[in-house]
C-alpha cells in the first residue's frame, strides 16, 4: 500500500490525503448534521401537523398575501382593513358584534396555522364603535 | 588532483562463482577501461571493498551492472509494480524484483538495454532479430525501427550449441505463430567468444547473422559512459528510494563536467539520483519518522495525466457531496427556524386568544368594554359596569394583583377600569 502511494504524483497524493481529510472532517459531520436536523424538523413539523389538524386546516401555512387575508376575513367578520407598514408588518382592524368574539379568538388562535406571522407584542386592541366592537393589531411576517 | 575530477564507472557482475570487476576513465574519446579484476564468491567482503575503494578514490563515479535474470519480458507498459527500463520509445523491459543485495551499484542494465543501444540505430522496418549472448543465456527480441514486438531469454546451460540454435529457431516459428513474419535478418551480440554456436546457428538458420562481441564491461562502461544513454535505460527499481547526501557528487553535473555532454532533455525521472540502489531506505530499517513521510511525498511523476484525473475523482465526489449537504443543511436550517418561529407564534397566539376569552367571559351581562388592551402580559380594560362587585370578583379570580377602580357617572351608570399583568 505504502509502497503504491509512493509511486503516485504528487498531485495524486494530495488528491487522496485532502479526500481523506474532507470525509472524515467535513463531509461525515455535515451529513450527520444534516440528518440530526432533518430528525429534528420533521419532530416540530409532525407537531405542528398535529394542531393544525386538531383545528381541521390541512394546509400548510402560507406566507401572508394580503388579499387572501382580507378575503379570509371579510368571510367571518365585517369591516376588515389591512395597512401595510414597513419591514413586513401590516396593521389588521376588524370590525366585529359581540356575538362573534369567540370566533375572532379562534381566528386569533389559528392565525399562524394559517399564515407565516406573529402577533407584535401579542397584544390585541379593542375599542367599542357605536354597534360593533373593533378590533386592531399588528401582524410581523417571519 | 586530476584524478578527482575524472568521470569513472565501474562494472561488475556475477557468474557463476566468480565476482567480475573493471573500471574505466571516461574520456571525450570514449572510455579507458583498466585490468580486470576478478573474485571468489568467498570474497565477496574483498570485492565490496574494493568497490569502495574505488569510489572514494574518485569523485565522479557510477557503478554498473548487469541483470541476468531470465524472467525480463519486453512490454509495451510500464508496470508500477515491478522493476524497470524504459528501451524504446514505447517498451518497457521489466522483470519481477530486483536482488540489490549489498554490493554497491547504482546502474543496473538490462540486457535488452543493452541490445537495444547496440543495434537501435541499424533498425528499420523489416523485422529483425536481435539475439544477446549474456552469461549462457539467449536474450532475444524481435524489433523493427518502431518497437520491439516480441521477447524471449532461453537458457543453454547444458545445452549442445545444435540444440541452443534448434530453441532460437523455435523461437522464431513461435513468432511466426503469432505474427506471421519470419525475421528477415539476425544481429547478435555475444560476450563471450563462442564461434562454434555462430557457426551452428548459421547453419541451422539459414540466415545471414551478423554476429558482434564484446565483454559484459564494455558493454556496461558504454552504456554508463553518458547521461542521456544511462538514464534513459536503467532499470528503475520500483522500490521506492530516497535522495540521501552522499559522498559522491551528483552524478548528473559530474557526467556534464567529465564529458561535456548534451543535456539530458528527459524528464526529472530520469535523475541518476534516483537509483542508488545500495542505499534504499527499504534496505534497511532505521528509517527516521520524518524520511518515511519525505518517502510517501517523494515526487515521482510517473503518473499519466488520466491517473491523476482518477485520483481527483474521490475529492470531487466528496466536494460534491459535502457541498450538496452543506447547501441542503442550509436550507433544513432556514425551514426549521421558520418552522420554530411559527410553533412559537401559535403558542402565544393560543394564550393570547384564552385572555381575550376570558376578559369577555368576565364581562358578560355586568359589563360592556370601551376600549381594551389584551396581551400576554397585561390586561387593561375600560367600560360600563352593571354589577360591580360579579364583575370584580370574576376579574380577581382571573387576575390576582388587579387593580379595580370604579367611577359614577352623570347618567346614573358607572364606569370601570381595570388594569392588571398576566
Amino acid at each position: 500500500m505504502s509502497l503504491k502511494f509512493t509511486s503516485l504524483s504528487l498531485i495524486s497524493k494530495l488528491a487522496i490525503i485532502l479526500s481523506f481529510l474532507a470525509l472524515f472532517l467535513w463531509l461525515i459531520p455535515n451529513v450527520v448534521n444534516y440528518y440530526e436536523n432533518l430528525n429534528q424538523f420533521t419532530s416540530k413539523k409532525s407537531s405542528l401537523q398535529e394542531v393544525n389538524l386538531k383545528h381541521g386546516i390541512t394546509q400548510n401555512a402560507q406566507k401572508f398575501n394580503e388579499k387572501e387575508f382580507k378575503s379570509l376575513a371579510t368571510t367571518l367578520f365585517a369591516n376588515v382593513t389591512v395597512t401595510s407598514m414597513a419591514k413586513g408588518k401590516h396593521h389588521i382592524t376588524i370590525g366585529l358584534e359581540k356575538e362573534k368574539i369567540k370566533i375572532f379568538n379562534t381566528f386569533i388562535e389559528t392565525l399562524a396555522l394559517r399564515y407565516l406571522v406573529s402577533i407584535e407584542n401579542n397584544e390585541l386592541q379593542f375599542e367599542k364603535k357605536e354597534k360593533l366592537l373593533e378590533a386592531s393589531f399588528i401582524i410581523e411576517e417571519f | 588532483m586530476r584524478n578527482q575530477q575524472q568521470y569513472v564507472t565501474i562494472t561488475h557482475y556475477k557468474e557463476r562463482e566468480f565476482y567480475f570487476l573493471n573500471h574505466a576513465l571516461q574520456t571525450h574519446d570514449g572510455f579507458i577501461s583498466k585490468e580486470l579484476e576478478q573474485f571468489h564468491e568467498t570474497e565477496k567482503d574483498k570485492f565490496i571493498e574494493r568497490i569502495r575503494l574505488l569510489q572514494s578514490e574518485n569523485s565522479y563515479t557510477q557503478v554498473a551492472s548487469i541483470s541476468l535474470a531470465t524472467n525480463q519480458t519486453v512490454t509495451e507498459e510500464e508496470d508500477k509494480n515491478r522493476v524497470s527500463a524504459k528501451i524504446f520509445n514505447n517498451n518497457y523491459v521489466v522483470q519481477e524484483k530486483m536482488d540489490i543485495g549489498n554490493i554497491p551499484t547504482t546502474l543496473y542494465f538490462s540486457p535488452f538495454a543493452i541490445l537495444y543501444e547496440e543495434y537501435r540505430k541499424k533498425l528499420d522496418s523489416k523485422l529483425t532479430l536481435i539475439i544477446g549472448l549474456f552469461d549462457r543465456k539467449l536474450y532475444m527480441m524481435f524489433a523493427t525501427e518502431d518497437k520491439i514486438h516480441q521477447s524471449w531469454v532461453i537458457g543453454t546451460r547444458g545445452l549442445t550449441e545444435k540444440q541452443i540454435a534448434d530453441r532460437v529457431y523455435k523461437s522464431m516459428k513461435a513468432y511466426y505463430k503469432i505474427s506471421y513474419k519470419f525475421a528477415d535478418h539476425i544481429e547478435m551480440l555475444v560476450t563471450d567468444d563462442s564461434p562454434k554456436l555462430l557457426k551452428v546457428l548459421r547453419e541451422e538458420l539459414s540466415l545471414s547473422i551478423l554476429p558482434t562481441q564484446n565483454s559484459i564491461h564494455n558493454l556496461l562502461h558504454h552504456m554508463s559512459g553518458e547521461q542521456s544513454r544511462a538514464s534513459s535505460s536503467y532499470i528503475r527499481s520500483s522500490l521506492a528510494t530516497t535522495r540521501h547526501s552522499t559522498p559522491h557528487k551528483s552524478i548528473k553535473n559530474d557526467l556534464l563536467d567529465a564529458n561535456d555532454f548534451i543535456a539530458i532533455q528527459n524528464d526529472a525521472m530520469d535523475n541518476l539520483e534516483d537509483i542508488k540502489l545500495n542505499e534504499s531506505p527499504l534496505s534497511g530499517t532505521s528509517l527516521s519518522f520524518m524520511d518515511k513521510i519525505k518517502l510517501l511525498f517523494s515526487n515521482k511523476k510517473g503518473d499519466s495525466s488520466g491517473k491523476q484525473f482518477l485520483s481527483l475523482i474521490p475529492l470531487l465526489f466528496i466536494l460534491g457531496a459535502g457541498t450538496y449537504y452543506s447547501m441542503e443543511n442550509d436550507k433544513l436550517l432556514k425551514d426549521i427556524i421558520v418552522t420554530e418561529s411559527q410553533s412559537y407564534s401559535q403558542t402565544n397566539n393560543t394564550l393570547l386568544a384564552m385572555n381575550s376569552n376570558d376578559v369577555f367571559s368576565a364581562m358578560g351581562k355586568n359589563a360592556e368594554l370601551k376600549n381594551a388592551t389584551i396581551s400576554n402580559s397585561k390586561v387593561e380594560l375600560k367600560g360600563v359596569v352593571w354589577g360591580i362587585e360579579p364583575l370584580r370578583n370574576t376579574l380577581n379570580e382571573l387576575y390576582n394583583d388587579g387593580e379595580f377602580i370604579i367611577k359614577p357617572l352623570e347618567n346614573f351608570m358607572t364606569e370601570f377600569s381595570f388594569k392588571s399583568k398576566v
